[in-house]
């Protein structure tokens, strides 16, 4: 186990290292100096990817596809405050056809629990638009480093000494089945993102207490997937609208079980009253077995009780990396 | 949520009582798993069954939806049942649901069969959820847990309706060629990792492939349609009904219904808006059959609601009354 924890840990850094592709200039000179050190091990690149690339674009994007599939759709719950209007279609999982219609744009089987009809859309006349939806989250999952169950070594030897069968050994189409995706919303206008080198800009904890009244509240799945109960992956996304703000939380939870806990924050916050909006992603990690001792303090009777709380989770992993972006509209 | 006292075992009071979704006492649970597995011991792996009969696939845990299966579809005796597995994880009322499945086992033998799933394990249920809801429900130092887990190795591994249908809960294994070599399986012990038992209970079907693949997770399989022509031609099989997988529609028929997989939790895990069916076979001729499909009990979303603010006391006081709960807006002054 020791070591299955530690190769899928190694396996983490390297593709996290693997995506620091900066895509333009401003990243150069870049050195996050302001972020907690990450923990994983040496073998992780320190400075961390600043890449936009995650971010879709309707220019970098053949956007038809989407509006295939979701147009037929009406959204169901809507709000307009200053001069933002917030629109959620919120739907069952998808049918058959359409889920056919996903694995062909995607060429990957996709999660079980598939939400392709809700989406969140916030837009500012022609200004600004961003919206949260599954389709355009699992087009960003990273297949390049893949993770395997916890047992899988053992279930492979097993194959290479009895294989009856002569059923090929190796994996036909991989894919990154825990559907890790740095996702953090899919622009379609206004696309002038700041990157913030010196911490400046933060998240005002002050306009989002509990005495500015939440005046628009929804939280969305958009996939989750059971890993064949080797664990869950589950992407979410939520919003509340107050009078002068919003904040918006997409949450990527993977569980493997055995072999790592991760997960991906990404905070979308507007300041209707200055227009400043913030895109904040922040990435959390353990392996199981250090996560699954903290649990046990907490907890010995039922410490994998903990590990399916995802709040207690997200108290309780390392942050290994987290950039924010920003702009003005 | 009320635990029953009584000591002595009366099936009818058992009934009753689950039927209201009273959870029966320790000491009645523990003489129910021996009397339950006093019947299943003597089943082999595969039990002979014939129509008509209603397939019923994964209900985990989600007791009112198991409850409106039977106003749909019939009660026990009247109407007789093949259960393909997965009863417990996720939902909030494991404990009732495979509860009132054995007290049924017991009461009608002939009436009911219970195939083991994925999830009738002790690995897989501390993971999801059944083992949690049995320390929640009855203290960590009862035995339920334990009680039921061992009960789950009674289970038998498939069925065969009018010796032309086969019944499964997950799909067929590399290892399984005829019939023979699930009979010679030694089941009555934890799910394997590995091997004939664990396929049965795991692989699944794709229409992308024609033999057999293996899963990009590094273990488990997918069968594709010549492994399914095979194993139905070799041993004189029409068809094969399994379940495992969520679909949206309640069922999905594969390869013009050599397989199919019924799925009979409606709304999973209260969330999906999935619809769920189950399967009524009426007679033994080809086409007479149909998947009846149906949306969650109305309850279940209640219970949904009432669960979700379970850990705020005062909420559950103030709302005892359940409409009362469904009127609240919730917001989330989530960070």
């Amino acid at each position: 186990m020791d070591n299955l924890a530690q190769s899928a840990r190694l396996s983490h850094a390297a593709s996290i290292a693997s995506r620091n592709r900066p895509v333009n200039n401003n990243n150069k000179n870049h050195d996050n100096n302001n972020l907690p050190p990450p923990t994983v091990s040496s073998t992780l690149n320190t400075t961390f990817p600043i890449s936009k690339s995650n971010i879709i674009t309707s220019s970098s994007n053949d956007s038809n596809d989407d509006d295939n599939i979701i147009t037929n759709y009406k959204p169901t719950s809507s709000i307009t405050i200053k001069n933002f209007k917030i629109d959620c279609w919120k739907y069952p999982i998808l049918n058959e056809n359409e889920i056919k219609n996903f694995e062909k744009i995607l060429n990957f089987p996709i999660p079980e629990m598939i939400f392709g009809n809700n989406k969140i859309s916030i837009s500012n006349d022609d200004k600004f638009n961003i919206s949260f939806n599954a389709l355009d989250a699992l087009k960003l999952v990273n297949h390049d480093d893949l993770i395997k169950v916890s047992y899988s070594n053992d279930w492979i030897n097993n194959k290479l000494k009895n294989n009856i069968n002569n059923i090929p050994m190796n994996i036909h189409n991989p894919f990154n089945w825990t559907y890790e995706t740095l996702y953090n919303g899919s622009i379609n206008s206004g696309n002038d993102w700041k990157i913030d080198t010196n911490d400046s800009i933060k998240i005002p904890i002050e306009k989002l207490s509990i005495n500015n009244k939440i005046k628009f509240f929804i939280d969305l799945p958009l996939f989750e997937d059971e890993l064949a109960d080797n664990g869950i992956s589950s992407l979410n996304v939520k919003i509340r609208v107050m009078d002068n703000c919003l904040l918006l939380l997409q949450r990527l939870f993977i569980r493997v079980d055995d072999v790592l806990l991760k997960i991906i924050d990404t905070r979308l916050f507007i300041d209707f009253i200055d227009n400043l909006i913030i895109n904040e992603q922040k990435i959390k990690f353990n392996n199981y077995k250090d996560i699954l001792n903290i649990a046990k303090l907490e907890s010995n009777n039922d410490p994998k009780k903990l590990l399916r709380d995802i709040q207690w989770c997200c108290d309780n992993l390392n942050l290994i990396e987290s950039k924010r972006l920003y702009m003005n509209i | 949520m009320t635990i029953d006292t009584a000591e002595v075992l009366d099936l009818d009071r058992c009934l009753e009582k689950l039927y209201a979704g009273t959870l029966l006492s320790e000491r009645v649970l523990e003489s129910l798993s021996f009397k339950a597995k006093e019947i299943m011991i003597g089943y082999k792996n595969i039990v002979e069954v014939s129509s008509p009969i209603t397939i019923v696939g994964d209900i985990h845990g989600q007791f009112y939806d198991l409850l409106e299966i039977f106003k749909i579809g019939g009660y026990i005796p009247d109407t007789n049942y093949l259960f393909l597995g997965d009863y417990v994880d996720r939902g909030y009322h494991s404990i009732e649901t495979i509860s009132l499945l054995i007290v049924l086992k017991i009461k009608y033998p002939n009436r009911i069969t219970l195939i083991r799933g994925n999830h009738e394990s002790r690995q897989i249920t501390t993971n999801y959820g059944f083992y949690t809801e049995c320390i929640t429900k009855y203290g960590v130092d009862s035995k339920v847990w334990s009680i039921f887990t061992d009960l789950f190795d009674f289970l038998v591994l498939s069925a065969i309706i009018d010796n032309k249908l086969f019944c499964i809960h997950g799909g067929l294994s590399p290892n399984i060629q005829d019939i023979q070599s699930i009979s010679v399986i030694d089941r009555f012990k934890e799910i394997p990792h590995d091997g004939a038992m664990a396929d049965l209970m795991w692989s699944d079907p794709d229409v992308e492939i024609l033999n057999f693949r293996n899963s990009s997770r590094g273990a488990g399989y997918q069968f594709g349609i010549n492994v399914v022509n095979k194993f139905l031609k070799l041993n004189g099989f029409e068809k094969i009904y399994r379940a495992h997988q969520l679909c949206n529609d309640g069922y999905q028929i594969f390869w013009k219904g050599k397989v199919n997989t019924v799925w009979s939790a409606p709304n999973y895990c209260y969330r999906c808006g999935n619809k769920a069916s189950i399967l009524e076979i009426m007679g033994s001729e080809s086409d007479n059959f149909r998947f009846n499909v149906f949306d969650a009990s109305p309850d279940s979303e209640k219970e949904l609601i009432e669960i979700e603010d379970n850990n705020n006391e005062e909420w559950n006081e103030l709302n005892n009354n359940r409409s009362m709960i469904k009127k609240a807006a919730y917001v989330e002054y989530f960070m």
